[in-house]
C-alpha cells in the first residue's frame, strides 16, 4: 500500500501546484473582464489570446497578420492588450489541455489559426468570443450551417482556394482554352468539393475540366497521365493533402508532355508551375485581427458572418512560361493587378 | 480549478491508451506501434457510427472492438508470418491510416452538435444540479457538468482498469502473463503461445482505441492526424506510473499507468500555465518526464544514506 500512497502524493502534489498557479482565478469578477461600448475603449486592456495547433508557416504568418491588424488600430502590446500564444506543436492531447487552460483564463477574445483548433475551441468554449483563420471550409467543420448562420460565438475568415481567379487567369494566358484538368482525391470532403467548386468556375467560362481520382501516392502519376491522354490544355491542380503532397508527380508529367501547370501552392513555382494563385496568409490573419477588434468593440460575433480572405497572391514564373512557350502579354499585368513575378 | 478537473478528465481518458501500452510494453514485451493507428481506428468508428445515428455507447464499444480487429491483425502478421513485431505494428499502423479516410469518408468528422457520451453526462448534470448550475469548491466555483464528466470519466477508467484486473488473474490472463514473462516455460506447460500473443497484443488495441473514441467524443471531432505522438504520451505515462510505485503486484502496477497518465497531463497543464514560450513546451515536459523518472530514485538513496546497515 505504501507504494500506491506515493502516486497519490505525488498526484495530491501535482494538483496542488496547479491550483497553486491558478489562485487569481479564484471567486473571479465577471464584469472585469467585460468589453462594452461601440468603440474601443482606450485604457481597458484586453486580454487576448492566440491558439496555434502546428508550426507552420501559414500559420505563423497569420500570427504577423494579426499582430499588424491590432498595430495598425493604434493598440500596443502590453499597454492595450496583451497576446498570450500557445501552441500544441502538433499533438492533439495537449490541444486538449490549452483549451483547458484558455477557457480557465477567461480572455476576451481568443484568436484561432487552424481547423482543428477552432473545432477543439468551438466544443470546450461555448461561451468564449473566438476569431479564427485559416480555415479551408468552416461549414464542413461543423462551425455553422452557413456563412451568415454560423455558431453564435464564433467568426472568421475561411482562406479557400480563389478558384474563379484561377480559371480567370488561365483563359487570359490561354485564350481560346477548352479543357483544363485536375487531379483529385475522393476519400478527402475538402478535395471533392474544391473540384466540384473549379468545375463550376471552369464552366461559367465554357471551359470542360476533366477530374480523375486518386486514393494512393502511386494512383497520382497514373492519374495525370490518364490525364494527358484526355487531351487537357492545361493542368488546373486543387490543393488537397494527397495531390499536395504528390504534386512533383504531376508536374514531372506537366514538364515531360509540355501541359502547363496552374496550381493554388506558392511553392509549387519552384517544381514547376506556371503560375499559382495562393491566398495570403498574412491578409487572412490581418482580417481575422480587424474582426476581432470589431468583436471587442462590442459587435456580436454572430452577427458576423464568415468571409474568404479578400487579398490572394497572383504568382507568375516567366522562366517556366518561356519554356512552355506560353505568351504573356503586358497586358495581363493591368487586369491582375495583384499579378506578381516570382524570384527563383 | 476548472483547469485542474480538465486536466484530470483527459489524464483520465487517456489513461486507457496508458493500460494498453502496459499490456503490449509491459506485460508481452511486445513493442506495438500500431497503437498510433488503433487510436484514430477508434475515433473514426466512433465518429462516423455517431454522425450515422447511432447510439454513443453502442459506437464507443464499437470501437473497442475495432481495436482489438486492429491489434489481432497485428499479433497475426506477426506470429503467422514471422515478421519482426516493430514491422507488424508498423504496417498496421501504415495500412490503417488509409482505412481510417475510409472509414471517415473525409480527413475530419466534426461532431458538434451531435449526442455523444459527453452530452448525455452533461444532460445528467442538468437533470442532477440542473442547468449552468455551479458548484463552490474550496473558493473556486466549478461548472457542475465538468465535475460530472470528471466523475463519469473516473468511473469508466476504473471500471476498466478492475475489468483488466480481474482477467489477468483468470486462468487465460495468467497464462498471458506468463507468455510475455517466460514464454519457454508456458509453451512448455502445453499453452498455445501464438494465440495469447495475438488475444494480448488485440486485448492493448482495444483499450487504445477506446482511448481514441472517448478522446473524439471529449474534444467534438475526430481527426486522420489524432494519433500522431500518443505512443510516446502513453509509454511516457506507464513508465512514470512505474517509476512512482516502484511494485509489481498487478493491481499496483495497473493504478501506476492510470496515475502515471493523470500526473503527465497534469505536468504538461503546469507547463502550459506557467505561461513558457510555446517553442519551448516539448521541451519542458520532456524535462518534467526526466524529473519525475529520476525523482523516486533518489529520494530512495538519500533515505539509504541516512539509515545505513
Amino acid at each position: 500500500m505504501k507504494s500506491v500512497s506515493r502516486g497519490i502524493i505525488a498526484l495530491i502534489l501535482v494538483s496542488a501546484i496547479l491550483l497553486f498557479s491558478d489562485l487569481q482565478n479564484r471567486s473571479v469578477k465577471k464584469d472585469l473582464y467585460q468589453a462594452t461600448g461601440n468603440s474601443v475603449p482606450r485604457g481597458a486592456k484586453f486580454r487576448l489570446c492566440l491558439a496555434h495547433y502546428v508550426d507552420s508557416p501559414n500559420s505563423e504568418a497569420c500570427e504577423k497578420g494579426i499582430r499588424k491588424a491590432l498595430e495598425d488600430k493604434n493598440l500596443r502590446e502590453g499597454v492595450d492588450f496583451t497576446l498570450k500564444v500557445y501552441n500544441a506543436q502538433g499533438d492533439i492531447s495537449t490541444l486538449n489541455s490549452i483549451a483547458g487552460i484558455i477557457g480557465n483564463e477567461k480572455r476576451d477574445l481568443i484568436f484561432a489559426t487552424s481547423t482543428t483548433t477552432i473545432q477543439l475551441l468551438a466544443k470546450k468554449l461555448p461561451d468564449s468570443k473566438i476569431v479564427f483563420t485559416n480555415v479551408g471550409d468552416p461549414v464542413a467543420a461543423g462551425l455553422g450551417k452557413s456563412f451568415d448562420d454560423h455558431l453564435p460565438n464564433l467568426c472568421g475568415i475561411s482562406t479557400m482556394s480563389d478558384f474563379d481567379g484561377l480559371m480567370r487567369l488561365v483563359q487570359f494566358l490561354h485564350p481560346g482554352i477548352k479543357r483544363v484538368g485536375t487531379v483529385f482525391t475522393p476519400v478527402e470532403i475538402n478535395s471533392v468539393s474544391f473540384k466540384n467548386r473549379l468545375e463550376e468556375a471552369a464552366k461559367k467560362r465554357g471551359i470542360e475540366l476533366i477530374a480523375v481520382p486518386a486514393n494512393s501516392a502511386t494512383e497520382v502519376l497514373e492519374a495525370a497521365n490518364s490525364l494527358v491522354a484526355q487531351r487537357i490544355n492545361v493542368f488546373c491542380q486543387i490543393s488537397d493533402n494527397l495531390t499536395c503532397s504528390c504534386s512533383s508527380a504531376i508536374l514531372k508529367v506537366s514538364l515531360d508532355r509540355k501541359i502547363p501547370y496552374y496550381g493554388f501552392v506558392t511553392n509549387q513555382l519552384q517544381q514547376g508551375a506556371v503560375a499559382v494563385c495562393a491566398r495570403d496568409y498574412f491578409q487572412a490573419g490581418y482580417e481575422a485581427g480587424q474582426m476581432g477588434i470589431e468583436v471587442l468593440s462590442g459587435k456580436n460575433p454572430a452577427q458576423i458572418p464568415y468571409r474568404y480572405v479578400e487579398k490572394t497572391d497572383y504568382l507568375i514564373d516567366l522562366e517556366t512560361a518561356r519554356l512552355f512557350k506560353i505568351h504573356i502579354p503586358d497586358q495581363v499585368f493591368k487586369a491582375f493587378p495583384q499579378l506578381k513575378i516570382s524570384k527563383q | 480549478m476548472t483547469l485542474l478537473i480538465g486536466s484530470i478528465t483527459i489524464g483520465l481518458i487517456l489513461a486507457l491508451l496508458a493500460l494498453g501500452i502496459f499490456i503490449s510494453f509491459r506485460i508481452f514485451n511486445f513493442p506495438d506501434i500500431t497503437a498510433e493507428g488503433s487510436f484514430t481506428f477508434g475515433a473514426a468508428i466512433t465518429a462516423s457510427l455517431i454522425v450515422a445515428g447511432a447510439n454513443p455507447a453502442v459506437a464507443t464499444l464499437l470501437a473497442f472492438a475495432g481495436g482489438l480487429l486492429a491489434g489481432s491483425t497485428t499479433g497475426l502478421i506477426h506470429t503467422r508470418f514471422k515478421i519482426n513485431p516493430l514491422l507488424s505494428g508498423i504496417l498496421v499502423m501504415t495500412a490503417l491510416y488509409s482505412v481510417n479516410l475510409y472509414v471517415m469518408g473525409k480527413s475530419n468528422v466534426p461532431l458538434l452538435s451531435r449526442n455523444t457520451l459527453f452530452t448525455w453526462f452533461e444532460k445528467f448534470s442538468n437533470i442532477i444540479s440542473g442547468k449552468d448550475a455551479t458548484v463552490n469548491l474550496i473558493g473556486w466555483s466549478v461548472p457542475a457538468r465538468d465535475l460530472w464528466t470528471l466523475i463519469f470519466c473516473l468511473l469508466i477508467t476504473v471500471a476498466f482498469s478492475l475489468l483488466l484486473l480481474w482477467f489477468f488473474r483468470t486462468n487465460i490472463g495468467t497464462a498471458m502473463r506468463a507468455t510475455g514473462d517466460n514464454d519457454q516455460m508456458i509453451r512448455a506447460l502445453g499453452v498455445n503461445t501464438k494465440g495469447m500473443i495475438i488475444s494480448g497484443v488485440a486485448l492493448s488495441n482495444g483499450f487504445i482505441a477506446l482511448a481514441g473514441s472517448m478522446l473524439a467524443q471529449f474534444q467534438g471531432f475526430a481527426d486522420v492526424q489524432m494519433g500522431i505522438g500518443m505512443l510516446v504520451w502513453g509509454l511516457a505515462s506507464v513508465i512514470i506510473g512505474e517509476a512512482l510505485i516502484s511494485d509489481n503486484k498487478l493491481g499496483l502496477v495497473i493504478a501506476g499507468a492510470v496515475i502515471g497518465a493523470v500526473l503527465f497531463r497534469l505536468l504538461v497543464a503546469i507547463a502550459l500555465r506557467w505561461g513558457m514560450n510555446p517553442n519551448n513546451l516539448k521541451l519542458i515536459t520532456a524535462a518534467f518526464v526526466f524529473l519525475a523518472l529520476v525523482l523516486p530514485g533518489f529520494m530512495k538513496q538519500t533515505k539509504k544514506i541516512k539509515l545505513p546497515g
